[in-house]
Order: C-alpha cells, then sequence, then structure tokens
C-alpha cells in the first residue's frame, strides 16, 4: 500500500486516523499507542504478510536486547556483549535479505564457482528499520536512552510514516513524543498542518516526479538496449532523473512527515532544497539528512572521524561513503556513486584545508562565484546520479560518454525514444508543456521554490539558508486562501494517482 | 482557524472533484459516458478515443453486452469488423482486441469479460507468433478483479488525462479538425477514409524499422526459443472456456513474406522453432490458420496494396475475408487455401507449403533483399556481415 496510492488515502488513513481519535479520546496513550501499533502492523502487511515475521522478530529480538541494555546491571563486558550480539544479528538479517544474490554472484563470478541461491525477495524497508534499531542499541548501550517502553519501542520502529522508506528516526526524538500522547490528542492545528503538508508531498510525487521521469525512463532504458543517444538526449535523461529522485524522495518525505503530523508527532528533516548546495559537504547536509546524520554518528565518528589527522579523515570519508552508496542497493553502481561521492567529499574537504593553510578566506563569495559552485556541484551530483539511475557500470558509463559528446554519430535523439510510431506516449501534461518547459519549470522549483520547511516555516523546523524571493514571500498560514490552494493541489495530485508508480527509495 | 482551514480544504477537493466528473461525464473524450452526449462542433468526434483500449475495453464489454468477442493484437484490432457479424449466430459482436496484448493478458481479460458479460457465448482469439516468444512476455495480468475495472473507471472519468483530453476533444471540433485514426464504436481501430499504405514507410522502411526495433534481441546471443509459460496460458484459456461454456476459437491471422523473412534471415526465428510453434498448436482444439501462403501475401507493393496496411497488419479486406470464412453466408470471395483447420493429420503438410513458398518469395523479390541489406549496413556497418550468415 503506497502513500500515493487511493486504498491508502480514502481507505486506511481515514480509519487509522479515526481509530486514534477514538482510541485516545477513550483510552488515552494506552490505547492510542496500541492502536497505530497495530496499523502499522497492518499496513506493512499489507504488501507481503509473511515478512511481517522479519519486522516481529526483528523488533522483539531488539527490544529485548534495549531492554536488557537500558535496564540490566551486567559488566560492561557483558553489556557490550549484548550490544555486539544486537548489532550483528541487525546486520546479519539485512546481509541475508538484501546481499545474499550480490555476494553469490561475485563468488561465482570471481572463481568461476556455480553456487546457486533462490531469488531472495528484499523485504520492503529493512534497510531503515535495520538502522533504526542498531542506533537504539548503540545508545542503549551508552545508557543514551530516555523514555524506554516496549510499546513505545515496538511504535518507534513500526510507526508506518517512517516505516517503509524513512525519515530514519531516532529514539531520542520519538519516545518523549510518543509519551506525549494524551486524551484528546487529535489537534486542529496538527491536522491542517499534516494534511496540507501531505499535499505537497503528493503533488511532488505524483505530478513533478512522475512525469518527470517519463522523461528519463526512456532514456536509461534505451541506453539498456544499446541505443547509442547523442548528448542532447542523454542530458535529458540525466537531468530529468536528477530532478526525478529528488522530487520522489522528498515528496515521499514530506508525505512521512505530513502523515506523522495528523497523528501530533514531529519528524526530523530529510531534504532542504539540496541542489542550492554550492558544495558537496553542503549538499550532503541537505540530501536525506536523517541518513547522513546515522551514517556521521554511528560510523565517521566512531570510526575516528577528522580526529585522527587528515589522511585518516578522507579514509574515513569514502569508506562511510562506499558503504553508504551499498546501503542503497546491492550492485557496483551503488558502490561506485558511494565513492564517488566520497571522492567529491575527500576533494571539498581537501580544498578547504588548502585554503585555511594558506589563509585564503573562507566567507562566502561574490554571486557569480556562488552560482558556479552551485553549478559545479549540481553537475558532479548530476553525473553521479547517471551511474545510480544505471542497470550496470557499462550502461552508466555509456551514458556518461554520451553525455561527454562521446556518442556516436547515428545516435537516437530524444523524440525517437518518446515515441517510437506513436506507440509510448510521453504523457498528456508534458505533451501540453513540451519536454524543455517542463525541465525549465521542474528546475525553476527545485532551484528556486521555497521548500515545504521554508513554507510551513512558521509550524515546522527551518534551517537557516540562503534565502530567494519566493522563500520571503511564500509562508503557510491556515487561512482560507492557502485552504483553498492546497485543495486545488490534492485534487490535481489525486488525479495523477491512476499512474501509481512506487517510490524510487522502496526499493533500498 | 484550523478548523475552518480544513473544513475549506474539504469543501475545495469535494467542489472541484465533481467538477472534473461533471466535465469528463459530460464531454466524455472517450465515449465511454453514460450520458451519451454527443453535440457537433463540441464533442462529436472522439479523436481522444485512440491507444487506450486497456480501459475502454472492460468498460463496453459491460456496457454493450455482447455474444461474440474477439481479443488480439493489433493485427485483429485493426482487421476484424465485428459488425460483418450482423445477422448471424455471432452477433453482436464486439472487437476487444488491444495492441501488444500478450497471452496472460488475454487470458486475464477472457475471465474479465465473462465476469462482466452474462451474454458471452463465442471468444475469437488470435494467436500470434511473437506472443510465444518475444522477450516481454510475462504471467502477469491472468488475473483480474472488480478492483480493475473501478481503476478503468478512474482513469477514463477522474484522472488528468481524461481532463486534458476532454479540453482537446472540446477545441479540436470547435476547430472542426478532420478524425484521424481513432477506436470506433465496434472497438476496431479505424484508420482516417482517405489511410492507404505508405509504401516507402510501411514496406521498403520496414526492415529499417524492424531491425531498430528488436536491435537488443539480435545482439543479444539468446535465443528465440519457445516460451513455455505462453502455452501454459493457452491451456488456462481452453480450460476456461469449457468451464464457462464459452466456445473459444483460436485464429492465425496472414503473414506478409517480408515479416516472416525477418525472423529467418536473423536466424532466431529459424524455421525450426516456428515448426514447433505450429505443431505445438495443431494439438489444439478450434485452431483457424490464415497464414498459409496465397495471392494476398503475393501481392505488389504499391500505394494502392488491397491486403495489407504495412507488413504486420493485414487489412480490413482480410479481416472480411477471415470473417467470412468463419460463418458459412457471409459474401467475400477468398484464396482456395485462405483457411486451413490447424490438426496433427494437415500441420506438416501446411509447413512444407509455407516453408516453400517463402523460398520462392525471397528468390522472386530480389529488390526487397536489397532493400534489407541496406538497413543492415545502415543501422551497423560493423555487424553487417554477421547478419547475413542465416541467409
Amino acid at each position: 500500500m503506497l502513500f500515493n496510492s487511493y486504498t491508502f488515502i480514502l481507505f486506511f488513513l481515514p480509519c487509522v486516523l479515526g481509530g486514534f481519535a477514538l482510541a485516545a479520546r477513550y483510552g488515552g496513550r494506552r490505547l492510542a499507542v496500541p492502536w497505530l501499533i497495530v496499523a502499522s502492523l497492518f499496513y506493512y502487511g499489507w504488501w507481503n504478510p509473511r515478512f511481517l515475521l522479519v519486522l516481529v522478530l526483528s523488533m522483539l529480538v531488539n527490544a529485548a536486547l534495549g531492554k536488557y541494555l537500558c535496564e540490566a546491571h551486567g559488566s560492561p563486558a557483558q553489556r557490550r556483549a549484548a550490544r555486539n550480539i544486537g548489532i550483528a544479528f541487525n546486520l546479519l538479517l539485512l546481509g541475508f535479505f538484501k546481499y545474499t544474490d550480490f555476494l553469490v554472484f561475485n563468488l561465482n563470478s570471481l572463481f568461476g564457482s556455480d553456487i546457486k541461491v533462490d531469488e531472495i525477495v528484499l523485504p520492503i524497508g529493512i534497510s531503515f528499520f535495520t538502522f533504526l534499531q542498531i542506533a537504539f542499541l548503540v545508545d542503549a548501550y551508552r545508557r543514551d536512552v530516555v523514555d524506554f517502553s516496549l510499546t513505545n519501542y515496538f511504535l518507534f520502529v513500526s510507526f508506518f510514516p517512517h516505516l517503509i522508506a524513512g525519515p530514519i528516526v531516532h529514539h531520542k526524538e520519538m519516545m518523549p513524543q510518543f509519551a506525549g500522547i494524551r486524551r484528546g490528542c487529535l489537534d486542529p492545528l496538527n491536522i491542517a498542518i499534516g494534511l496540507s503538508i501531505f499535499t505537497v508531498g503528493l503533488f511532488k510525487k505524483t505530478v513533478i516526479a512522475d512525469n518527470t521521469a517519463r522523461l528519463a525512463d526512456p532514456v536509461f532504458l534505451a541506453v539498456a538496449a544499446g541505443t547509442p543517444l547523442n548528448a542532447a538526449t542523454a542530458w535529458t535523461g540525466a537531468l530529468a532523473y536528477t530532478f526525478q529522485i529528488y522530487f520522489d524522495f522528498s515528496g515521499y518525505s514530506d508525505m512521512a512527515i505530513g502523515l506523522a503530523r495528523l497523528f501530533g508527532i514531529v519528524f526530523p528533516l530529510n531534504f532542504y532544497s539540496p541542489y542550492r548546495a554550492v558544495n558537496i559537504i553542503e549538499f550532503w547536509r541537505r540530501w536525506h539528512m536523517t541518513l547522513s546524520r546515522f551514517l556521521r554518528n554511528y560510523l565517521y565518528i566512531p570510526l575516528g572521524g577528522n580526529r585522527l589527522g587528515e589522511r585518516r579523515r578522507y579514509a574515513n570519508l569514502i569508506l562511510v561513503m562506499l558503504l553508504g552508496g551499498l546501503w542503497h542497493g546491492a550492485a557496483w553502481t551503488f558502490v561506485l556513486w558511494g565513492g564517488l561521492h566520497g571522492l567529491f567529499l575527500v576533494i571539498n574537504h581537501g580544498w578547504r584545508y588548502l585554503r585555511e593553510r594558506f589563509a585564503m578566506p573562507m566567507t562566502a563569495g561574490a554571486v557569480w562565484t556562488r552560482l558556479l559552485a552551485l553549478l559545479l556541484t549540481f553537475v558532479c551530483v548530476t553525473f553521479a546520479w547517471v551511474i545510480f539511475r544505471a542497470d550496470t557500470v557499462d550502461h552508466a558509463l555509456r551514458m556518461l560518454a554520451s553525455m561527454c559528446l562521446q556518442g556516436p554519430k547515428n545516435a537516437s535523439n530524444l523524440r525517437d525514444l518518446l515515441a517510437p510510431r506513436g506507440t509510448m506516449t510521453i504523457g498528456t501534461l508534458l505533451q501540453e508543456f513540451g519536454v524543455g518547459t517542463w525541465l525549465v519549470g521542474v528546475a525553476a522549483i527545485a532551484f528556486l521554490a521555497p521548500n515545504t520547511s521554508v513554507l510551513f516555516r512558521n509550524y515546522n523546523q527551518a534551517l537557516p539558508m540562503l534565502v530567494t524571493l519566493s522563500d520571503r514571500l511564500l509562508v503557510w498560514r491556515p487561512t482560507m486562501a492557502w485552504g483553498v490552494a492546497i485543495g486545488v493541489l490534492f485534487v490535481v495530485a489525486v488525479l495523477h494517482l491512476t499512474h501509481i508508480t512506487p517510490f524510487l527509495y522502496f526499493q533500498f | 482557524m484550523p478548523v475552518r482551514y480544513v473544513k475549506i480544504f474539504a469543501v475545495t477537493v469535494l467542489g472541484l472533484g465533481c467538477l472534473v466528473l461533471v466535465v469528463t461525464a459530460v464531454v466524455d473524450p472517450y465515449g465511454v459516458s453514460p450520458l451519451g452526449i454527443n453535440l457537433p462542433r463540441f464533442n462529436a468526434n472522439k479523436y481522444k478515443r485512440v491507444d487506450v483500449d486497456r480501459l475502454i475495453k472492460p468498460v463496453e464489454v459491460l456496457q454493450k453486452q455482447p455474444r461474440t468477442i474477439f481479443i488480439g493484437t493489433s493485427r485483429v484490432h485493426e482487421s476484424l469488423d465485428p459488425s460483418r457479424f450482423t445477422g448471424s449466430r455471432f452477433a453482436p459482436a464486439y472487437n476487444a482486441s488491444i495492441p501488444n496484448i500478450t497471452l496472460a493478458e488475454t487470458l486475464g481479460y477472457l475471465k474479465e469479460f465473462s465476469a462482466l458479460d452474462d451474454k458471452l457465448k463465442y471468444v475469437f482469439i488470435e494467436l500470434f507468433f511473437p506472443q510465444f516468444n518475444m522477450y516481454g512476455q510475462t504471467v502477469s495480468g491472468q488475473d483480474k478483479s472488480p478492483m480493475d475495472l473501478a481503476s478503468d473507471l478512474t482513469s477514463l472519468f477522474f484522472s488528468i488525462d481524461a481532463l486534458v483530453n476532454a479540453r482537446l476533444t472540446v477545441k479540436l471540433n470547435i476547430q472542426g479538425k478532420e478524425m484521424g485514426a481513432y477506436v470506433n464504436e465496434t472497438g476496431r481501430y479505424q484508420f482516417p477514409p482517405n489511410h492507404g499504405p505508405n509504401p516507402s514507410l510501411n514496406f521498403h522502411g520496414f526492415p529499417l524499422f524492424m531491425l531498430k526495433a528488436h536491435q537488443p534481441l539480435i545482439k543479444s546471443d539468446r535465443n528465440w526459443t519457445l516460451d513455455e509459460p505462453s502455452f501454459s496460458m493457452l491451456d488456462k484459456i481452453v480450460k476456461f472456456g469449457h468451464e464457462r461454456n464459452i466456445e473459444v476459437v483460436f485464429l492465425i491471422l496472414p503473414n506478409h513474406p517480408i515479416y516472416d523473412h525477418f525472423y529467418l534471415v536473423n536466424g532466431h526465428w529459424g524455421l525450426i522453432d516456428w515448426q514447433e510453434w505450429k505443431r505445438r498448436l495443431a494439438k489444439y482444439p478450434n485452431v483457424i490458420d490464415f497464414s498459409p501462403y496465397n495471392e494476398i501475401g503475393d501481392e505488389k507493393i504499391s500505394e494502392h496494396v488491397k491486403y495489407w496496411f504495412d507488413p504486420i497488419h493485414p487489412s480490413v479486406t482480410v479481416g472480411d475475408m477471415v470473417l467470412s470464412a468463419l460463418v458459412p453466408g457471409l459474401e467475400s470471395a477468398v484464396p482456395q487455401n485462405f483457411r486451413a483447420d490447424l490438426n496433427v493429420d494437415t500441420v506438416d503438410a501446411r509447413l512444407r507449403e509455407t516453408q516453400e513458398k517463402l523460398a520462392a518469395w525471397i528468390t522472386a523479390n530480389p529488390e526487397y533483399l536489397t532493400a534489407y541489406r541496406d538497413a543492415v549496413v545502415q543501422l551497423a556497418p560493423a555487424s553487417a556481415a554477421d547478419n547475413y550468415s542465416h541467409e
């Protein structure tokens, strides 16, 4: 059941919200929390009931170990063993489902062996709930967990708005909120904010991302099929995917944030206009922020971070990004993508180091230098997305070669790919606007329009950032005009639900 | 304030939603609205009733309750006119074909149509060689639920496509634009009245089109072996028809020699696979083969080709011949060897005849071979020689 489906919007959400209101009214937290747990498990089981066992087993083992770590009076060695067992259990579970096929394939390729395993279906969201629970165990070991209770823990892991594709929430920001669920806690203001943020996310996903995918998909399919592309076509595909993945994933995150807010729960930010970043370090502070936070706190810093010298810092960065890439999927393209971003980060940090060493000022430059930096960052990110999206490294290299004007002379153009003999159309909306106008419009939204956090800054979190004119002008308030505007956005988004496509991050 | 906001949001959503429904139902861009409003210079011409077969066919089967249904690919879609059955025991008939349909989808739609149409008695199903060995064959689509019809109706009346197409329908009607190809009320794909085959595009340009379309497959080492799940779908279709007391007849429509030649020279068809296909089909009941070579395939390519829209798609003239060969009494002159009931007794003779006649056609049409060679060279000069190793 996807957030962008009639089943979810018309049936599941109203039922869960109504049930929550009744449970909170007549039973307070005692009924409301179990109701949300049951609803979340139902939501997860809708996709494949068998994998409920995986989720429940994972939650039970981690809860038991977490309870021991929070309460036990064991020796440090015993506590360390409990933590390590928990981490190993989580990694083994993730490794079995996500990386067995990849491992076997590579072993067979490397040694010419013929090991066969049945295809293993990846339980949806396993990468997310595994990371969430590892962070919990590590903090429980550090005696850094507050408000632990079994029901709160189960809800923390299974709460349906973040269960499938994040944000990767932290127990410290969730548990106190669950503990704060009280009688009659369905607040009209939270409903108004949640509904509005959800609508913005739905619009980003169904209208912007899915229509932009109609430009990206044929290009990448053509590359996979061995069709040579000219540079303009390859760039169109790469840019389309760059915007598609942003609007898809940030749209999903907005929907998750909005849904949680309906229940009075505030989720952390996950995106903050990443394509406005003027360097890669800043990009990673704006893109999938909760993953960056996890990798920094639970991998980069334990590895030594920047405390062991510059060289070690660079090695740590590369390693963290390689693992971050592998977390996205069991394929060399993801590893390469992560490694490339690691390299970008090393170059960025190295540049900063040199500027500090030679006493060059680190202040923000003139507008044109900032624009140049923004463009350079964006191009680097776009090149990396090509590797991320391609089916194989070979396909990625061919696409990149076409983008660098290395395509053959008889290369196909975009028109050939989008409508081969009229059998495949790009959709009425794209036809109405035209490909160029569409891409320019989408880029303008990504670069110039206020992000959701800024739009809802009076009622939600927002970070200080480079502000545009539209950022200053557009501020959401629960007024009549905004009610109509958000209502229109909702209807337009729902009119696109007939082309339901899964969120890109579901596969990770 | 927030309560009022939520109320305004709800009213906007409901109001706008109803407005969309009213617009699409009145303008009816796909010709399926129960209101049935058709006003000249407003919405009489359904310009957008095209490429939406997967959505409109189940809805129209429900509305029309036909006794006979045709299910097939674009070949049946373009050539078989159900109105030819008027007055026969098969009437009323409806062409429920869907371009690029797989056999799994055929089974799925058969189940759906049977559930929607109480009067359904006869189903003519096309069997097309690529359905048994082309890439893209899957087993998905064999099951349909009532939710599928609900989803189709939503797409037809409450979607951005429906809304945009409603606007375009009114705009084009006001402009009085000439109708292009569309799906007519019998479910058949209707070309505009002056439509004729374009020899340079449809026939001489055919090798390049086919080579481009099949490029990945030709490059790969994969053999186009027969697809077992497709036969399993065929078994299920036969079983389903039997269980529901629906008479299922399988049709193999004519192929143009140009089309057969493509598979032959690429070595992927190899007559071995093709022969195997026919032999296995011969074991099924009610398989009627219209593909033997005769004057239809031998027709000279020109701007006035009578029997073909292009080398894949036979014309309505051929479609009429097929239907008249199915119903005694329908007038249409057909070649002597036009229809053959495929069974284990006749299959070998038919195969031999086809093979010989294809070879004769290739010998008699050297200019076509030159065009084919040119296409190969134009597409991939380096591998041109490889492609001829099978010739």
